[in-house]
């Protein structure tokens, strides 16, 4: 199915939530719409499945105007279109009458079978029988694909599926995007705000940002040339970083303008001098009171601007110190953000203002153009 | 004291005999307060269900008046009823003055704005939720309804215990309208109130002790409801 939409606009009580939205969703592919907490997506999402209307403009479903078609067809379309929503409402039974909901809605004559399939690809088989409400949520983010996706829609709306999610969950949901592309040729739309997600996944991207699709197109295209502002939204990601690619003493270095990180030489991102991105997970960034000599081929001295206790682990923010004072790069701030267990920085005495060694390997570092 | 002991040992002396009196007292209360409640959930669960999923022109101005409304004493109610019905009043040709129909009707009118308002209240709280969940998963207009119904039964059972607990205890208005006429109109409240002005406290006690009990166990049904509900 082909899902267009024109100049969509949408306002709640005066305020202009989406502007003139022209997206065309492409057919079976994964397309993300990515953008910050508030740009519109969930709003975009809900007037594409047509569970909102939009205040002007029209959604097209295989060239026809949503705007004409008869409360039938409307039922009929949307029989067609799957959506899970971000925290996704569970019916106050059991897991599995809440996978049954849809079938019998349809009066589906294989109920049984197809809701063990789908629990069984959700790994939720065993807890069948417990009741919907007292699930974690990335169980009941889990029931709610299996609620959707037992009812094999032709297109899939996925509002931040992975959002706060336990690893587990969050390795099946993947698993499973993957699959009803591949095999059932479905349409997926996923709603994120993580970059390296919809990097992973996005064949095609849509940038939302404050109610306007500032950037589309095809995964590459779009990572390719990121505007300045849409690269700043993503910050959250933990370390991402701008910079020039240079060789210096022989080896390929990334110039942070503060710092050089050395990083392993990619023929793909080699263009010696081009701007690029990098990332860099917190997890990944040692810190310790000495220098010390190891295999990792990056290791700066930090002053700590910064710590966040985010349930037992810190942020720890630092602020590299550059070797050679009195370079002109001095100004330019390029945090790094490090996660340490609370043992850790209570054995370390870390505090706000103390100076830090900061190191990690080479390979970490995520080189994209 | 020694008064108060007489009565209360005769009072159960008539509700473990189940005197025939009694029970048909205890009967009628029940039958018109539940038939109350019955014809005024007919007119509130709609008017509820419309207010929280549908915004419209008024819409606000209808919920303000119902919350108004909950404010008003049942002695207005009853007089309003009393003035409709009366043999002179536009409906008196229907002769329902002084009938179990004009308490279910006047139990029905003071019910309507607090069952009205409680259900109003759940149906706003997930209403938008279970309808855009339901929906989604491909349901039409009557089976989205259906469903939103099925996930606010507690709170609903719970809207209607309260309305059922207001009217039951209601007195004055019951008296206007039903005049207490015995073994016609006579329900529980009003038999009271008359037995104790006579200073024939027997019956009085053993419909005051129904009363408190079916108060009582109301509570704690309406207390198992609401804990059921919690768990979301």
């Amino acid at each position: 199915m082909n899902i267009k939409a024109e100049k969509i606009c949408k306002s709640f009580n005066g305020k202009e939530v989406l502007r003139s939205i022209d997206i065309e969703i492409a057919e079976s592919r994964i397309n993300c719409v990515i953008g910050p907490n508030g740009a519109g997506k969930t709003t975009l999402f809900k007037i594409l499945t047509l569970l909102d209307k939009a205040t002007s403009g029209e959604v097209y479903f295989d060239g026809s105007p949503s705007s004409l078609l008869s409360p039938e067809e409307k039922l009929n379309l949307r029989r067609r279109i799957g959506m899970v929503m971000q925290n996704p409402f569970m019916f106050n039974t059991s897991v599995w009458k809440n996978v049954a909901y849809g079938l019998k809605l349809r009066k589906d004559r294989n109920i049984a079978g197809k809701v063990e399939k789908a629990l069984k690809i959700v790994e939720l088989y065993s807890i069948k029988e417990q009741s919907a409400l007292t699930l974690s949520s990335g169980e009941a983010q889990r029931v709610a694909l299996a609620r959707a996706m037992v009812l094999e829609p032709e297109i899939l709306f996925l509002d931040e599926p992975m959002a706060n999610l336990d690893p587990l969950s969050t390795k099946i949901i993947e698993g499973l995007i993957l699959k009803m592309e591949n095999e059932h040729n479905a349409t997926i739309v996923m709603a994120t705000h993580n970059l390296l997600q919809a990097r992973r996944f996005g064949e095609r991207v849509f940038v939302l940002r404050q109610g306007e699709i500032i950037q589309q197109g095809r995964a590459e295209e779009v990572f390719h040339y990121p505007s300045s502002s849409f690269a700043a939204e993503f910050m959250e990601v933990g370390n991402l970083f701008r910079g020039r690619l240079i060789i210096e003493e022989g080896t390929q270095k990334l110039d942070l303008g503060r710092i050089k990180v050395e990083v392993v030489p990619n023929s793909e991102f080699g263009k010696i001098g081009a701007s690029v991105f990098a990332t860099l997970r917190p997890e990944d960034i040692l810190l310790s009171l000495e220098p010390f000599h190891s295999s990792a081929r990056n290791s700066f001295l930090g002053e700590i601007r910064n710590m966040q206790d985010r349930g037992g682990i810190i942020w720890v923010t630092m602020e590299p110190i550059p070797r050679f004072s009195g370079s002109k790069a001095e100004s330019t701030s390029t945090p790094f953000v490090a996660v340490i267990t609370k043992r850790s920085q209570e054995e370390m005495g870390l505090k706000v203002g103390m100076r830090v060694y900061f190191t990690f390997k080479a390979s970490c570092v995520n080189v994209f153009e | 004291m020694q008064n108060i002991l007489n009565a209360l040992n005769r009072a159960l002396g008539l509700i473990i005999s189940l005197d025939k009196e009694v029970f048909s007292i205890v009967l009628l209360s029940f039958s018109v307060s539940l038939t109350a409640v019955f014809f005024s959930s007919l007119f509130s669960l709609p008017l509820s269900l419309l207010l929280a999923l549908k915004k419209f022109r008024g819409s606000r101005f209808i919920v303000n008046t119902i919350n108004s409304l909950m404010a008003v004493p049942a002695v207005a109610v009853g007089l309003v009823i009393y003035l409709l019905i009366s043999r002179r009043g536009p409906l008196g040709v229907l002769g329902l003055l002084y009938t179990p129909w004009a308490m279910i009707f006047a139990q029905a009118l003071l019910a309507t704005p607090i069952i009205t308002s409680l259900s109003l209240q759940t149906l706003k709280r997930i209403g938008s939720m279970v309808r855009e969940t339901a929906v989604s998963l491909g349901a039409s207009g009557w089976q989205m309804v259906i469903t939103i119904l099925k996930e606010a039964k507690s709170s609903l059972m719970a809207a209607f215990i309260v309305g059922f607990a207001r009217v039951i205890g209601e007195t004055g208005m019951t008296m206007m309208v039903g005049g207490n006429i015995k073994g016609a109109t006579r329900v529980m409240t009003t038999a009271i109130a008359l037995e104790t002005m006579k200073g024939d406290f027997e019956l009085a006690v053993a419909l005051g002790i129904i009363l408190l009990t079916v108060a009582f166990l109301l509570n704690i049904f309406l207390q198992m409801v609401q804990g059921f509900g919690q768990t979301r």
